[in-house]
């Protein structure tokens, strides 16, 4: 099972080099996951490529929006099992250089996403995008932490896997 | 020790002020809670420093664009303008809002930097479009202290909204120190009333058993004698018994002789001392062995349990009893002298049980003082079927003359020299349905006890009077009478009634009485016999020469007749004392004037004996049996008929 699971994303991740090529003009680069993955390379991910993955959907307040948006995105306990991440820690580096340190138990624990959309529209650096940790915050009211807090980086652009 | 009503109060109080505390202590920790959440949620300075590091960031990266001109360093300087207004608008909601909005200078500065920043976005929508960069990097250059500005303001706002959250929490800090002392003054109050309460309960709880023991006391001791009492006696230890081999379970019930005498003539009191003497004396003699215990049945009976090895230790410990209780007692300076009659009944094996031995030994204790009061009785199993017997009897009795189960039947007196027959006497016999012909010295005696003595008597005497009337004339008949019958009195209106309702001659009834009615009342017992031999009636002495034999009631009283005891004839061919006794009695008999009549004559030797000696009447089994009246009268018919000279010597004696 496990074995086959794997097989299956290492499949996967041929196919996503392989079609790279065909997409690597049209559409950038967002995220890049190196550290302790499957293969040691630092694994590229544009947008169509994460969405292929599968989307969640968290509706929850934070501290920096106006009311209860609808938050969309790849769930991270399936995007770290995709690139096969052998850590325990992930650390986010964002765009405005802020880095934030999150327990890989956590996307075990909490059904947490790396938000896309907000409210269906696809985020602008502007508005905290392109790329969004999200917990439930509302759903999980002990979420609602100084800790959890600083752990949903907004405008994430590499995770290393430690 | 604490009044209930205040105890009840001070438990109230403290139950409200643990009351009053709790909800205290929850509001507290709600409000200390809400607090720290505050506190987390609405670091407005951490938001700003971000704010602050952006905006270097953007300064920095259009300083190198200026600087290298390379496209990457435009891009990343157009990425931190889009960053930056993004931080921003963060500012613009939540907890940063509600801080521009309450303070004044960073509302301005915030609407400066807006201002500032919109006016380059031009620039930024394209970089590598602008000439003038250092213009634009001029343009940039308050932003940072604009956002310090801001930052300055929040992280004063944020000390402020820290040390109120502190005042807070010390605050709340200090109603739980307050209420942490309350608390433990209250479980300080609620230990002492506890402990209070512990000693009350104690007390209550010892005044309870002290109570318990008392009533356990005297639930099992005689107050009286401070003896265990029959309940007490009832449950003893048998493993006393068990654990020693060879012993034996053996109950001795011991009832005072003339106690009731004491008790009338001195008073209860005195009684009262008497019965206590005589259980200190019972306790200091059966105490002596582990498992003995005396105890007080009630009354003057007592009852102990010896541990013994076999029946003879048991009723020398028991003749050791009475021989103590008959020790004179000395009682407020008087001496007093009492008896005692004991009954002993030993166990067979260890499985006995006391109420039963008990039962026996009472059996074999009233049984004693019936026959040999002031001795040991011993109990055996034929004791109580004679017992059982006589209840059955005494029962019956009341029936039997009514189903004429109890008739008499006759014995013929004979005149030893002629043959001839000179009188009958009445018999009364019992045949019994179920346990056959039940001898007069069982039943009479019972009779006696139960008063049904007066019915057979009666019956007996109108039997006889009637039946006399089928006998040859002048032929008299005799009848047994009882002392009981004597005492009453009723005798003589029995006997008249008799007589007249027959119409027999006064002169043909005979009434026979025992030595024993001169032991009684001699002075009544006289009166009466003396009234019914006015009536013509004879009056014979039974059984002489047995008993109490005192001969001076031979003078006191002028008697018919006297009839010679039947165990004087036992050893006649034998023994010539017995002869010369008989010999005596009949000079004795002649002096007085009375006839002789000898009894149990059984064999021809007898009679001739007896015919040598000048005896003039006997009966016995040697001239017939009792039988009913018609067998009688057979046998009547086949003898020499009365002589005159029988006759004549009648007249002579009564002279």
């Amino acid at each position: 099972m496990r074995i086959s699971a794997i097989l299956l994303s290492a499949a996967f991740t041929v196919a996503t080099f392989m079609a790279l090529p065909a997409y690597a003009q049209s559409e950038p680069v967002i995220l890049t996951i190196d550290g302790a993955i499957e293969g040691g390379k630092p694994v590229d991910f544009t947008m169509s490529q994460l969405e292929a993955l599968g989307t969640a959907t968290i509706v929850t307040s934070t501290p920096w929006t106006e009311g209860t948006p609808t938050f969309d995105g790849v769930p991270m306990r399936v995007l770290l099992e995709h690139v096969g991440a052998k850590g325990e820690t992930a650390e986010v580096l964002a765009l405005n250089n802020y880095q934030t340190s999150v327990p890989v138990i956590d996307f075990t624990t909490y059904p947490v996403i790396l938000a896309t959309k907000m409210d269906g529209e696809y985020m602008t650096v502007r508005n905290k995008g392109p790329l969004f940790i999200m917990y439930p915050f509302d759903a999980v009211p002990e979420l609602q932490a100084e800790i959890y807090l600083s752990r949903a980086a907004w405008q994430v652009r590499t995770i290393t896997i430690k | 020790m604490l009044p209930r009503a205040w105890f009840r109060q001070l438990v109230l109080v403290v139950l409200v002020v643990l009351a009053i505390a709790a909800v205290v202590h929850a509001r507290a920790v709600q409000d200390s809670a809400a607090a720290v959440q505050d506190s987390m949620r609405f670091d407005v300075s951490w938001i700003g420093a971000q704010g602050r590091i952006e905006a270097g960031q953007l300064e920095a990266k259009v300083a190198l664009y200026a600087a290298l001109r390379r496209p990457q360093d435009a891009r990343a300087a157009e990425m931190f303008y889009q960053i930056l207004l993004g931080r921003l608008d963060s500012w613009n909601v939540g907890g940063y809002r509600d801080f521009l909005q309450a303070s004044p200078p960073s509302q301005q500065a915030y609407d400066e930097l807006q201002a500032l920043l919109t006016s380059v976005e031009a620039e930024f929508t394209d970089l590598t479009k602008v000439d003038d960069m250092p213009a634009l990097l001029e343009r940039l250059s308050p932003v940072s202290s604009i956002i310090d500005r801001i930052g300055a303001e929040a992280s004063i706002s944020a000390v402020a909204k820290a040390a109120a959250i502190r005042d807070t929490l010390t605050e709340r800090q200090t109603i739980q120190d307050y209420l942490v002392t309350t608390l433990l003054i209250a479980a300080g109050v609620l230990l002492v009333l506890t402990a209070l309460q512990n000693r009350n309960l104690r007390a209550a709880h010892k005044a309870v058993q002290q109570a318990s023991e008392r009533y356990a006391y005297s639930a099992r001791h005689d107050p009286l004698t401070g003896l265990p009492n029959r309940t007490a006696f009832s449950h003893p230890d048998h493993s006393l018994f068990r654990d020693m081999a060879n012993r034996r379970a053996a109950v001795v019930v011991i009832d005072l002789d003339g106690f009731k005498v004491v008790n009338d003539t001195w008073g209860h009191i005195f009684g009262d001392k008497l019965l206590t003497a005589a259980a200190h004396r019972l306790r200091d003699l059966v105490g002596v062995r582990p498992g003995n215990v005396v105890a007080r049945l009630g009354g003057d009976e007592f009852v102990a349990l010896l541990n013994v090895s076999d029946e003879a230790e048991a009723v020398a410990f028991a003749n050791k009893i009475i021989e103590a209780l008959k020790r004179p007692f000395e009682i407020d300076g008087s001496v007093t002298t009492i008896g005692a009659t004991a009954g002993v009944a030993l166990a067979v094996d260890d499985n006995w049980d006391t109420l039963s031995l008990m039962a026996d030994a009472d059996l074999a204790q009233s049984h004693t003082k019936s026959r040999n009061k002031g001795t040991v009785g011993l109990y055996d199993p034929g004791l109580r079927e004679r017992v059982e017997r006589r209840l059955t009897l005494e029962n019956q009795l009341r029936t039997a003359i009514e189903k004429k189960e109890i008739f008499p039947h006759y014995q013929v007196q004979v005149d030893l020299q002629t043959g001839a027959l000179v009188g009958v006497e009445a018999l009364a016999r019992w045949h019994h349905p179920q346990l056959g012909l039940i001898s007069p010295a069982e039943f009479i005696p019972i009779a006696e006890a139960s008063g049904q003595i007066f019915n057979i008597g009666k019956y007996m005497i109108d039997c006889a009077c009637r039946d006399a009337l089928r006998l040859p004339a002048n032929v008299p008949v005799a009848v047994n009478i009882s002392v009981i019958q004597i005492m009453q009195g009723e005798i003589m209106d029995t006997v008249a009634e008799a007589l007249m309702m027959s119409g027999l001659a006064p002169q043909r009834l005979k009434l026979e009485v025992t030595e024993s009615v001169m032991m009684m009342d001699r002075r009544r017992a006289i009166a009466v016999l003396s009234e019914l031999r006015y009536l013509g009636v004879a009056i014979a002495l039974d059984d002489f020469g047995t008993g109490f034999s005192s001969l001076s009631y031979l003078s006191t009283f002028r008697w018919d007749e006297l009839k010679i005891d039947r165990s004087f004839l036992q050893n006649l061919d034998t023994d010539p004392l017995g002869l010369s006794i008989i010999q005596a009695v009949l000079v004795l008999a002649r002096k007085l004037g009375a006839k002789v009549i000898v009894e149990g004559i059984e064999t021809d030797n007898q009679l001739q004996l007896l015919k040598k000696t000048g005896c003039h009447v006997g009966q016995g089994y040697f001239f017939g049996r009792p039988a009913p009246i018609d067998t009688v009268c057979e046998l009547i018919s086949a003898m020499p008929p009365p002589t005159s000279a029988a006759t004549r010597r009648k007249s002579d004696s009564t002279r």
